[in-house]
């Protein structure tokens, strides 16, 4: 109910209070979400299997954000940043499948 | 997986407990967290009033290829006014043959223009074959345009010139050009450079798109030699 709650209420913030986004963070911003969005599928599925921790899905939800940004800064100092962000996502995108998955089998049972 | 079958209603009901499953520790954080994801996905997805939305999600491939166009764009315009202060400067030094040259090629210009004499060149032959009538004037109006933007010095839809004045109109018998009315295949015939003019009639969203959605059969040719022999009378006033 929080989760939701939190949600909304940043939502409107980003909408009524509408910071710009520095330059240099542009890049991560996409990255820094998808990272976000895969911590949250996670802990939905350790919700649904009953093992939710708020300590560790606080933990999971920054460490996946910040390592993700940090390996996309490391490829664009290493000059390979757009084939970075891609790899991120792409490996990002797969975890969040692979969870989907499993809350789907231990929902419905197919 | 397509087959899933329809979840059980206990199952339901055990989600909603989870949902409001309250962890011993206090819930801020997770609600912080949240927020923060909130407002990220609002910082990426919402876009400050003004900016050009289209350049700032469109590919460096893309960028470089308008930069280009533009650039392109701008030599030829350049050229164009280069050879425009010449010819000015040469008027002005008043030299009368090339005066009277520039007025030549001036009143043959305007005549392709006005349609009243025929044009001979190379061009694009289109044929729409449309029985169902699918095709309307507006879809011809566009084609007329495109054409004209793509560098048709005279264009034919049927048995008419299409000048200045030409109107395309929808009746219950089919399309109606300034009066006359079109059989089916309709022809258009446009002199121009052909591989621009028919480049131009195959874009994505273009005239051959348009007419092959609503279902009726496109087809054009170039050739180097098209003539245009209708011409609207000269009229004087």
């Amino acid at each position: 109910m929080i989760a939701i709650i939190g949600l909304l209420v940043g939502i409107a913030v980003g909408i009524l209070w509408h910071p710009v986004v520095p330059l240099w963070m542009e890049p991560y911003l996409p990255i820094a979400i998808v990272a976000a969005l895969d911590a949250v599928v996670g802990g939905f599925r350790a919700l649904i299997q009953k093992r939710f921790d708020d300590r560790i899905f606080a933990v999971s939800f920054l460490s996946n954000v910040f390592i993700a940004a940090l390996l996309v800064f490391i490829g664009d100092q290493l000059g390979v940043g757009a084939q970075m962000s891609t790899g991120v996502v792409v490996v990002l995108a797969m975890r969040i499948f692979a969870n989907a998955a499993a809350i789907r089998r231990s929902l419905f049972r197919a | 997986m397509t087959d899933a079958p329809e979840p059980a209603a206990a199952n339901i009901g055990e989600v909603l407990r989870a949902l409001a499953y309250q962890p011993s520790r206090p819930h801020i954080m997770i609600g912080a967290l949240f927020l923060l994801l909130g407002l990220l996905i609002t910082l990426a997805v919402v876009r400050p009033d003004g900016e050009v939305d289209e350049w700032r999600v469109a590919r460096t491939e893309d960028l470089v290829q308008i930069l280009d166009d533009l650039g392109e764009r701008q030599v030829r315009l350049e050229a164009e006014a280069q050879r425009l202060s010449e010819i000015e400067r040469d008027l002005r030094a008043g030299s009368t043959a090339e005066a009277l040259a520039e007025a030549r090629r001036q009143l043959e210009a305007l005549r392709v223009m006005t349609g009243t004499t025929p044009v001979v060149g190379p061009g694009l032959e289109i044929e729409i074959t449309d029985p169902g009538d699918a095709v309307d004037s507006a879809v011809l109006v566009n084609a007329v345009q495109e054409l004209r933007d793509a560098g048709a010095e005279a264009i034919q839809v049927g048995d008419t010139r299409v000048v200045v004045d030409t109107w395309f109109a929808d009746t219950d018998d089919g399309i109606v050009v300034s009066g006359q009315p079109l059989s089916d295949p309709i022809t258009i015939r446009a002199i121009g450079d052909p591989d621009t003019l028919a480049a131009a009639v195959s874009i994505p969203g273009g005239l051959a798109e348009s007419v092959r959605t609503r279902g009726a059969e496109f087809g054009s040719a170039t050739s180097p030699e098209l003539t245009i022999s209708v011409t609207v009378p000269v009229t004087t006033s």
